[in-house]
């Protein structure tokens, strides 16, 4: 060799049949003169493994090789592929390009007629094209090592893959039956790797044509050798030969979205089963794209066949239809929701609307009745599906039927929540509930995750939604509650069947959402029915979860931190139970005491001054026993300023705070005496909450506000003070009390975290943090070691990582960085390079 | 659910093989008894063997009670991720489950941020339930169960364990007492926190990449450790390639327990062992090799109508 120029880091791409830059991997680039073969080479080293050569590719003096911008090379190989090479560095490029013309210089020089007649590169390096000699029983093992050196490379893969499409799978497949003919294990396990093999080099159109029936069942008889379980043989042909799996109910007419159906069910079994071993390899990942869009074509095609539709739910009309028929549309319908889960909101949202117009509803009076348990999950499933994606079908089906004075289906959902004495299947039923009852598809709050298209698709206020929620409120709920409002006053203990501890368990979780939810509704129903008393029984269960469900009811009505619900605890002496039974806890250092202690703890972080004054006046004595935890002496503590402040208050002169409170009380007058509009409601709700900043708005607030800054403590305290006067009068006066939550927040901050202190995220980030999921996953310490030297951007705080969608590649990046760390970021940048110009790489699929 | 029930179960599952869901029903059922006692900050005697993340690595963890020894003859602590991207989520973490119902004494779990409605949903469990079991109402009893799980771990009062790390709200451990913690986990606050944080060569807290979560320095961890009476925080929670990792001058160190994480990574698994005295030692180990982990256990569908 006469000549070599340094290494430089490259990638290499190759225009496709359909125009499309591929990316052929990255390496390093070196040119050399091989002066004893006379001729010049640009030679690309993987940089993964040396001993691949990405490109070899002879210069030669007719070739239109073209600079483009600083770091890219084109041209045209003999063959006609377009190539190219994007230079990490502008430098490298120069280089090379320098070392180019200068051969192509040199080669003008000698004699030209033989440059261009100059036979194709030498052999001995690997070529272009790779190929496979044609497969009998004696080369198999040829055949293999071929497939196992090539599948290193992406390149490599790719050039076998050209070769292979072109009818090699076709010679491959009568070996099969010969070996076995033969009994010629140690072939057939050659057969079965080279099938890995060629199904792995991820060639979307080598997998179209193993997918196809007469293909198919040969191929997975090859996959059924495998030489990595020798002793196990599979029997994949049998299984896929059974056509009876497929059931079709309805004649499918379109012939293509039945093959789809075929072809989906085959790549389903290939990646579940076959592959199963190599999971999450890019083979997976790649049949796993396949059956996605298969599945959106399929969605896609079901709801927009009417036809189909139409005849699939007629079945359920049939009245002498049999039984098992019935059953099928319930589980055809449930895996169609099944497959539509993957897909695109909007998709999903047209394939529902369109089974809702064609009868789907008409599957619930089928299934969730049914004694088979798989039917009756399947209708669940079915429901729980369609209120993931869009409730308000099912709340204005509903409305429509109250309107018909028909059974309604939340009815029969409540009734099968009651009754069902499968505790999974009533779990079910209480999460379609809770569904149905999510106002804001504020799914996330037990932990669904919502899309952002979603909660933005959904209407925050339509008709039906009040409509559905006067309907529930009048009719329902009071179902929905009969196994807790049913319960007797009995002796000391509470022994509840299993499945009906279960029903009370959900019923509370329910409530304590539907306080949180809903606002002057579900308020009016608490406060106007005996519910609490009765859940206060539920203390007296022998099962732990039942009390702690009880006490999470409370600790929901407590966090609405509304004077509404704490006059309403305190006056018909609700704290009685619910400290008696945190007593009896004893200070065991367990769930249940750990529930108790957080809920004393909010009222005195919030300080909720109305509480604290009950709590402590009434319960003081036995609460300030408790030594194990700081939280009564600092609940005392907060009690004792609070009436510090006030003994403060009444020396200051000027201060009336009998007049403020009078202001106060006739701006909200509208409230006590029932329920306001919803206006009101929302008003007096957001008010307590957000502080004085949300007093600004509306008249009454402003007289409030006027004054806060400065006395806001005085007054709410005074009022404490002289509750017990204007309590027996007039319940209406003290509504407007505790207002002030203005030093609440700074204290829970300061007292909380004693470790100091990063500006922890607060109330404003709330509105984001429903819908944020937290997706970036294990981050890899090793990796951190690199990046440490910069440190992390601590200030200004951006939102950084606070992201809306899951995003595996994100994950994935992580953990591709564990590797390799330099390269990965290093070939970021890379391909940013490149991708400024015509080249735009673009990803298999 | 008699002993002996409970029994064959552990016998089915260590093989891994699915128990049926009514039995899981039942397990949960028994779980949610324990686990409901167990306090915020469970307090663990030494001798005790610490691991990390699992991920549903059912092989792997079999590998791991080669190398650590079997439950109950040993004392486990798990740091909790038992479950997503791994093959096998549902058998390892009824297995773990079944296990600390049978010798509650013996094995304790604490939960990781992968023991989450939200989490599971995207990263395989919520999939793979539904594909073992036909419906997700086996998810529904896990997750459940979740929510009950206990967030720490004290040993002898000397070693705090959690999954992620410590949070700007906890300064001491009583304040971890006050949290309520059947729920799920939370996007922000000290629970959050607990299960997400990493530490970090910085100085005081910082943003987490990760969107929950705090990083935190070597002086946070120096402070919560003396304002405590400490000697070591273990965690889990971020891939080691050498399977542990001590930073800080060894007041933290990290467990991983899941070997060739995700089938790919390449990395080594440890446990923890501490003897009596608390002294450590460490176990490194491989994943299982390919011929025992057996055929996958993934069945197809019975029928198909798509």
């Amino acid at each position: 060799m006469a000549m070599e120029v340094k290494q430089r880091r490259v990638k290499v791409y190759q225009l496709s049949r359909e125009s499309e830059w591929l990316d052929k991997g990255t390496g390093f680039c070196t040119c050399l003169v091989n002066e004893a073969k006379d001729g010049a080479y640009i030679i690309v080293r993987s940089e993964e493994d040396t001993a691949v050569l990405l490109l070899n590719s002879r210069i030669m003096k007719d070739h239109d090789y073209q600079k483009q911008q600083d770091t890219l090379v084109v041209w045209t190989e003999p063959n006609g592929l377009d190539l190219a090479l994007s230079f990490q560095e502008a430098e490298g490029c120069t280089e090379i390009w320098e070392f180019i013309s200068d051969i192509k210089v040199r080669m003008g020089n000698s004699n030209s007629s033989d440059t261009r007649t100059s036979p194709p590169p030498d052999l001995e390096i690997p070529n272009m094209t790779i190929k496979l000699p044609e497969p009998t029983l004696s080369n198999l093992e040829e055949i293999e090592l071929i497939i196992k050196v090539s599948s290193r490379s992406i390149y490599e893969r790719e050039k076998l893959a050209a070769f292979v499409t072109q009818g090699y799978i076709a010679k491959l497949l009568p070996l099969l039956s010969t070996c076995e003919d033969l009994e010629d294990l140690k072939d057939l396990h050659r057969l079965c790797n080279i099938m890995k093999g060629i199904i792995m080099l991820q060639d979307s159109e080598i997998y179209e044509y193993i997918l196809r029936d007469d293909v198919i069942m040969q191929v997975v008889g090859m996959l059924e050798y495998d030489p990595e379980f020798p002793n196990y043989k599979a029997n994949h042909r049998q299984y896929l030969a059974d056509n009876s799996k497929f059931k079709e109910i309805v004649k499918i007419k379109d012939k293509s979205i039945e093959t789809k159906i075929h072809e989906t069910f085959r790549l389903q079994y290939l990646k579940d089963v076959v592959f199963a071993r190599v999971f999450d390899d890019p083979t997976s990942s790649i049949l796993s794209s396949l059956i996605f869009f298969n599945h959106v074509d399929i969605c896609k095609h079901f709801s927009q066949d009417d036809e189909f539709l139409e005849e699939l739910f007629n079945i359920l009309n049939e009245e002498n239809g049999s039984p098992k028929r019935k059953r099928d549309v319930i589980m055809f319908v449930q895996q169609l929701c099944f497959i539509a889960k993957s897909i695109h909101v909007p998709h999903k949202k047209e394939l529902y609307r369109s089974l809702a117009r064609h009868g789907l509803f008409k599957v619930f009076d089928h299934s969730l009745v049914d004694n088979d348990p798989t039917v009756k999950t399947a209708g669940g499933e079915i429901l729980a599906s369609l209120l993931d994606t869009d409730a308000s079908i099912i709340r204005s089906y509903i409305v429509k039927q109250a309107e018909e004075k028909k059974k309604t289906l939340a009815e029969t959902i409540i009734e099968r929540f009651i009754q069902d004495s499968d505790l999974g299947v009533k779990a079910q039923y209480a999460e379609a509930l809770r569904l149905l009852l999510d106002m804001n598809a504020g799914l996330s709050e037990m932990g669904f995750i919502v899309p952002e298209s979603l909660s933005l698709l959904q209407p925050k206020h339509d008709d039906d939604i009040d409509n559905f929620l006067n309907l529930f409120y009048e009719e329902l709920i009071s179902k929905m509650v009969k196994p807790v409002s049913d319960l007797e006053k009995e002796d000391e203990v509470l022994s509840l069947s299993p499945d009906i501890a279960a029903l009370c368990f959900h019923i509370c979780e329910l409530l304590s959402f539907v306080i949180r939810q809903h606002t002057f509704r579900s308020k009016y129903f608490v406060l106007s029915t005996d519910i609490s008393s009765k859940i206060c029984m539920l203390f007296r269960s022998t099962e732990k979860y039942v009390k702690l469900a009880a006490l999470r009811y409370f600790r929901a009505c407590i966090g609405m931190k509304e004077d509404f619900y704490n006059r309403y605890l305190v006056r018909n002496n609700l704290f009685d139970p619910i400290i008696r039974v945190f007593m009896e806890t004893k200070g065991r250092d367990n769930l249940l005491n750990s529930a108790f202690l957080e809920l004393f703890d909010f009222i005195r972080k919030d300080n909720i001054k109305y509480l604290i004054t009950h709590i402590m006046e009434r319960h003081g004595e036995q609460l300030l026993k408790i030594d194990y935890v700081d939280t009564f002496q600092l609940l005392q503590l907060r009690y004792e300023q609070n009436k510090e402040i006030l003994i403060g208050s009444d020396k200051s002169p000027g201060e009336s705070s009998q007049s403020q409170s009078n202001i106060r009380q006739k701006g909200r007058e509208g409230w006590s005496s029932g329920i306001g509009d919803e206006d009101e409601d929302a008003y007096f709700n957001t008010s307590d909450e957000e502080d004085n900043i949300s007093n600004t708005s509306g008249e009454c607030s402003k007289i409030v506000t006027s004054k806060q800054d400065a006395e806001s403590k005085e007054v709410s305290i005074s009022e404490d003070e002289s509750k017990p006067s204007v309590d027996s009068k007039n319940d209406s006066k003290d509504v407007s009390k505790d207002v002030s939550k203005d030093d609440s927040k700074d204290e829970s901050k300061t007292s909380a975290g004693t470790v100091g202190l990063v500006d922890y995220p607060d109330d404003d980030d709330d509105d984001n943090d429903g819908n944020v999921k937290k997706n970036i996953d294990e981050s890899v310490t090793s990796d951190k070691q690199q990046t440490s030297t910069s440190p992390p951007p601590l200030s200004p705080r951006p939102i950084i990582g606070k992201r809306s969608r899951a995003d595996d590649d994100d994950d994935d990046d992580l953990l591709v960085r564990a590797r390799t760390p330099r390269t990965a970021t290093n070939e970021a940048s890379l391909s940013s390079n490149g991708s400024t110009i015509r080249l735009r790489p673009k990803p298999f699929l | 659910m008699g002993q002996s029930d409970l029994d064959g179960q552990i016998e089915k599952l260590r093989k891994c093989e699915l128990i049926s869901e009514n039995e899981v029903k039942e397990l949960c059922r028994k779980a949610r008894e324990v686990l409901i006692e167990e306090s915020n900050v469970q307090r663990v005697d030494a001798p005790v063997t610490i691991c990390g993340d699992i991920h549903g690595q059912f092989y792997d963890l079999k590998e791991l009670f080669k190398v650590g020894g079997d439950c109950p003859d040993t004392n486990y602590l798990f740091l909790g991720d038992f479950v997503d991207r791994g093959f096998y989520s549902v058998e390892t973490f009824l297995l773990l489950l079944a296990l600390k119902v049978r010798y509650p004494d013996r094995i304790t779990l604490i939960r990781g941020n992968h023991e989450s409605r939200q989490i599971t949903q995207v990263y395989g469990f919520y999939d793979e339930c539904l594909r073992k079991y036909g419906s997700v109402n086996v998810w529904r009893h896990c997750c459940e169960i979740f929510d009950y799980m206990s967030l720490s771990a004290i040993i002898e009062n000397k070693i705090f364990c959690v999954h992620g790390g410590l949070s700007p709200v906890i300064g001491s451990l009583d304040q971890i007492r006050t949290i309520d913690r059947k729920q799920e986990v939370p996007h922000d606050g000290a629970m959050c926190d607990l299960l997400w944080s990493d530490p970090d060569d910085i100085e005081g807290w910082g943003i987490s990449p990760r969107g929950a979560g705090y990083l935190f320095g070597g002086d946070i961890v120096a402070q919560f450790l003396q304002h405590n009476n400490l000697d070591l925080i273990a965690r889990a929670h971020q891939l080691v390639m050498e399977g542990y990792k001590l930073m800080f001058n060894n007041t933290i160190v990290t467990v991983w327990s899941a070997p060739n994480y995700c089938y790919r990574c390449g990395n080594v698994a440890a446990i923890l062992e501490l003897d009596d005295k608390l002294n450590k030692n460490y176990k490194i180990f491989e994943a299982a090799p390919q011929d025992v982990r057996g055929l996958p256990a993934k069945k197809p569908a019975p029928d198909y109508f798509l």
